[in-house]
């Protein structure tokens, strides 16, 4: 629901004895809306929510009653960010519940219009909403006075993942050109020629991407996470894999819904999903490199060690770093498809609809994404349920600022406030995929 | 001379998917020199997009206090955008953050025209409201002629 935006934080202070109360109206680069509470009594953190308004889960709604063929299109509408994210777990999804396996060269474009999407959305966090926190700065145009050469680097990476997925996709944003069973119109070894070139270049960019962000300063901020990822026997996860974590979980897809469990929350219209065993956990860059780092290429592995990181990162303040590490593992991976690919004989397998019940997980920029579909015996939806990342993580974003408050509560309140949303915006949380704003409330006591 | 048209908006938010529905019927006219385009908003992908033309043309739902259905006209050449004036994208890097880091970097084209229409209702759903469809219609027209025309009078 669009409500007024405004290119800077309000922030209002009403001081009485104990007693704080700081509003920020919007929480700047994030993408939607939502807010966070605070409470602090007697310099202690009381109570922490962060509130997410989510309308009705309209699409799961939408879909009901619609074609099995329609699902990819009408997901990739529930996000201008990860559009792919959503249509892979449709098609997988599908595919899964009509038992068939996508194998090959069109398993491999799949991957290559994933990569474009983590090298489009993880280059506009790292560049547009995230770098200028770390480098004290308001926003990115801010940041471009200074550092234009910066800001054009990243535009220009940017357009790459923009042609990876306008290619495969049909168009940049809500792509059309997927479908169960494949694509509508298959590219040609030729169409990728420019596109090969802009690649070899955006692989040097992506090497000093790693190097600017890893000579940012971070606070020392580890967490004992529970990280959730997808792992697959022989690569880095975009489509498949089982989900792992760092605590024993180690289930098929399919079982999504027996280990994990999502929970109304009084203070957020969005479904907050938790472990039913252990509780929170963390889906994202962090959890996909930690769990996954044995999947990178010698080059990219030593880029990571380079920059600092160890093989698994507790940090989330790093966060920026393992996307730059992940933008060359895409770039990488994108050079590799384009160089191997030979034109499928079909753009698609003609697949036939039965009832039946399908599930998938990809993992989107900002962590897995969940599917689950039931069909009738004409392949029209009579259930849906889609677990995106953001709502995965809201619980461990509460946890992180309860952590991180304690350590920074002597500053003032507009500081306290920057370094929330800098905590915040570590998870890149797309929250318009459900929701929109933040509004900000520190309440001392 | 090329000129570039895009369409933003949410095709499952009412009346914000009026600039998606224009590019559409835009692009149904096979203009020529003319490509039409489509985006969510989000503003590095409009720079993208923009930055090889030198004249573009981009159309949105707005919503400010004024009548369901009015058309507002920005020429950017000789007024700012506000930043709240196109508060119904969800995305935080918009088309007024995309004018001014474009600005910054020298990456503005030539021209550009802003066409913003008043919407009424931007919950979910595929409906424009009445006021909205009829000023569709009426800009649509409108950019038709001017861009058949193209002498792009209006911009130079």
């Amino acid at each position: 629901m669009p409500t007024v935006k405004n290119l800077k934080m309000k922030v209002s202070s009403m001081s009485k004895s104990n007693t704080k109360i700081i509003n920020v109206d919007y929480l700047a680069r994030v993408e939607g809306e939502g807010s966070l509470y605070l409470k602090i009594k007697d310099n202690k953190v009381q109570d922490v929510k962060f509130k997410i308004f989510e309308p009705p889960r309209f699409f799961e709604a939408f879909l009901r009653d619609r074609h099995y063929s329609e699902a990819p299109d009408i997901t990739a509408r529930i996000c201008g960010i990860c559009p792919v994210a959503y249509q892979m777990g449709a098609v997988h999804a599908m595919e899964n519940a009509l038992g068939l396996t996508i194998n090959d060269n069109l398993r491999e474009l799949r991957r290559l219009i994933y990569c474009g999407e983590w090298i489009e959305s993880h280059v506009l966090h790292v560049y547009m909403l995230h770098a200028p926190d770390f480098l004290g700065y308001q926003d990115a145009i801010q940041m471009a006075k200074d550092h234009p050469d910066v800001v054009n680097e990243g535009l220009r990476l940017k357009k790459i993942g923009n042609e990876l997925v306008t290619l495969l996709g049909g168009r940049e944003i809500h792509p059309i050109n997927v479908r169960v069973g494949g694509f509508y119109k298959l590219p040609t070894k030729k169409d990728f020629h420019s596109l090969l070139e802009n690649l070899k270049w955006a692989r040097t960019a992506a090497h000093s991407m790693i190097k600017l962000t890893s000579s940012l300063e971070y606070p020392d901020f580890q967490q004992d996470y529970e990280f959730v990822a997808l792992r697959h026997p022989d690569e880095y996860p975009f489509n498949e894999g089982r989900l792992v974590s760092n605590r024993g979980l180690d289930i098929d897809v399919s079982d999504f819904e027996k280990h994990f469990e999502e929970e109304h929350v009084e203070h957020s219209t969005s479904l907050h999903c938790k472990l039913k065993e252990r509780g929170k956990y963390k889906v994202g860059p962090l959890a996909r490199y930690s769990l996954n780092f044995d999947k990178f290429s010698p080059e990219v592995q030593k880029a990571a060690k380079d920059a600092g990181l160890k093989e698994e990162c507790y940090n989330p303040f790093q966060s920026i770093i393992v996307r730059a590490v992940e933008v060359l593992h895409a770039v990488n991976e994108s050079i590799r498809i384009i160089e191997n690919y030979k034109e499928p004989k079909s753009p698609y397998i003609e697949i036939d609809p039965k009832e039946s019940v399908g599930y998938a997980c990809t993992e989107a920029p900002r962590g897995i994404c969940y599917h689950r579909y039931n069909l009738d015996s004409e392949g029209l939806i009579t259930d849906a349920n889609i677990v995106p990342p953001t709502s995965q993580n809201q619980n461990s974003i509460e946890s992180d600022l309860r952590e991180l408050i304690p350590l920074i509560i002597d500053l003032p309140d507009e500081e306290i406030t920057w370094k929330c949303e800098q905590a915040i915006r570590n998870y890149d949380p797309c929250i318009s995929c459900s929701c929109h704003f933040l509004k900000v409330t520190i309440d001392r006591e | 001379m090329s000129v570039l048209v895009i369409g933003i908006g949410n095709k499952y938010r009412s009346d914000d998917a009026v600039g998606l529905e224009i590019a559409d019927s835009l692009s149904e006219c096979n203009i020529k020199n003319c490509t039409i385009q489509r985006s969510s908003g989000e503003g590095i992908a409009l720079i993208n997009l923009w930055e090889d033309f030198d004249h573009v043309i981009l159309i949105d739902a707005v919503k400010s206090d004024s009548k369901a259905g009015t058309i507002h006209t920005i020429d950017l050449s000789k007024e700012s955008l506000q930043t709240d004036f196109f508060q119904t994208s969800s995305h935080l890097f918009a088309l007024p953050e995309a004018v001014q880091l474009a600005k910054t970097l020298d990456k503005l084209p030539k021209t550009m025209l802003v066409y913003g229409i008043e919407g009424k209702n931007f919950d979910y759903g595929t409906e424009l409201s009445p006021e909205v469809l009829k000023a569709k219609i009426e800009l649509t027209d409108r950019i038709k002629t001017e861009l058949l025309e193209l002498s792009f009078n209006i911009l130079s």
